[in-house]
């Protein structure tokens, strides 16, 4: 006899506030850059994506994560598995002449020597490095 | 079935780049310069605007975009300064992008403006990674908010060119500390323009509307040159 399965419900998207719906329209534009991709590879099977997140891009990881489930059904990354590489804010110490580290929440300060640094050099990353594909 | 690496190293807001790139192409021909108001709900924002169109209409043509999650609310309020205004209300999303942008200026016809300001939604994250083709990127922290908005938001204070600390008429009430908060906000900015107003009162509004007259007056310049 063969069973009869209920099709799973369609997706909630009730624990989706406004800052997840930023991470949603960031994944929208993953997927576009991801399908792109596998077009000019020839392929149709995006294995798992590999992506650059900085600490200050304003993207939350959980809630990009998150809303990366809700946005791959039914594309080339359906079943892609996405990796995210944290990226901590570094700056360019001009008293130091070098790319330095900061404390969250105490401004863009050169842990090494208290000066002002306003040049962030790395941090704000929301990048596509890679994809392995099939 | 093996797998293989493809390398991208691609930007995933390349596209709001590009677009954003074009809208200040074709600011730069319209000679129109583009403001883009950045703060948490509740900062000012469309109280400054409504000042600020009633008076800059008066020498020039401006008119504003205003970003909106549901309401129509700023809108409305700011079409009573007889100023053009178009709403864009964005739904879910917590910011302005230069498609909105584009999209809002279809058919207007307003354009072409010698002044454009664009209010952001309300929020400090999300609008501070999104280029709208300005010119000036203007943030706003009301002394109500307490001292150390900059510090807690860097980036939108890092990127933009002039920060206003408004509401300063009831600075003294809400015991806000004037030296904390400037030194806050230099700590992400050390070159930012910074200008402190009440627009109830008046209070250094004046300094505010020289600026832009004088951020008008460069970029006509620069276009005259050309």
């Amino acid at each position: 006899m063969l069973l009869q399965y209920r099709p799973l419900e369609s997706i909630s998207t009730a624990g989706a506030n406004e800052t997840t719906m930023h991470e949603l329209s960031l994944a929208l534009s993953l997927l576009d850059e991801i399908g792109a991709a596998a077009e000019r590879e020839g392929t149709t099977r995006v294995a798992s994506v590999h992506l650059r997140l900085g600490r200050m891009s304003g993207v939350m990881r959980d809630a990009l994560l998150f809303a990366w489930d809700l946005a791959r059904a039914d594309t080339v990354a359906s079943n892609a598995s996405l990796v995210i590489d944290d990226v901590a804010v570094m700056v360019w110490c001009p008293r130091c002449d070098g790319e330095r580290s900061v404390r969250d929440g105490e401004g863009l300060v050169c842990l090494e020597c208290g000066a002002v640094a306003p040049t962030i050099v790395r941090g704000r990353e929301l990048e596509l490095v890679s994809m392995e594909v099939m | 079935m093996k797998l293989r690496v493809v390398e991208i190293q691609q930007n995933i807001l390349r596209k709001n780049d590009d677009l954003a790139r074009a809208l200040r192409e074709r600011f730069a021909k319209s000679n129109t310069l583009v403001v883009n108001l950045l703060s948490s709900p509740g900062s000012g924002k469309t109280t400054l605007l409504e000042a600020t169109l009633g008076r800059l209409a008066l020498n020039h043509r401006v008119g504003a975009l205003v970003g909106d999650q549901a309401t129509r609310n700023d809108a409305d309020r700011l079409e009573r300064s007889g100023a053009p205004v178009r709403q864009i209300t964005t739904a879910a999303e917590c910011r302005l992008d230069a498609d909105m942008v584009g999209k809002a200026l279809a058919g207007w016809d307003a354009l072409p403006l010698d002044v454009l300001f664009i209010e952001n939604v309300g929020n400090l994250i999300c609008p501070a990674e999104y280029d709208l083709g300005e010119d000036l990127r203007v943030v706003l922290t009301a002394v109500t908010e307490g001292e150390d908005k900059a510090l807690k938001y860097p980036l939108a204070f890092n990127t933009s060119r002039v920060a206003l600390i408004t509401k300063t008429d009831i600075a003294q009430a809400v015991g806000f500390d004037r030296a904390a908060a400037l030194d806050a906000i230099r700590r992400v900015h050390p070159n930012i323009e910074i200008l402190e107003i009440a627009c109830r009162t008046g209070a250094g509004m004046n300094e505010w509307y020289a600026r832009l007259d004088a951020r008008l007056a460069a970029k006509r310049g620069k276009l005259a040159a050309v």
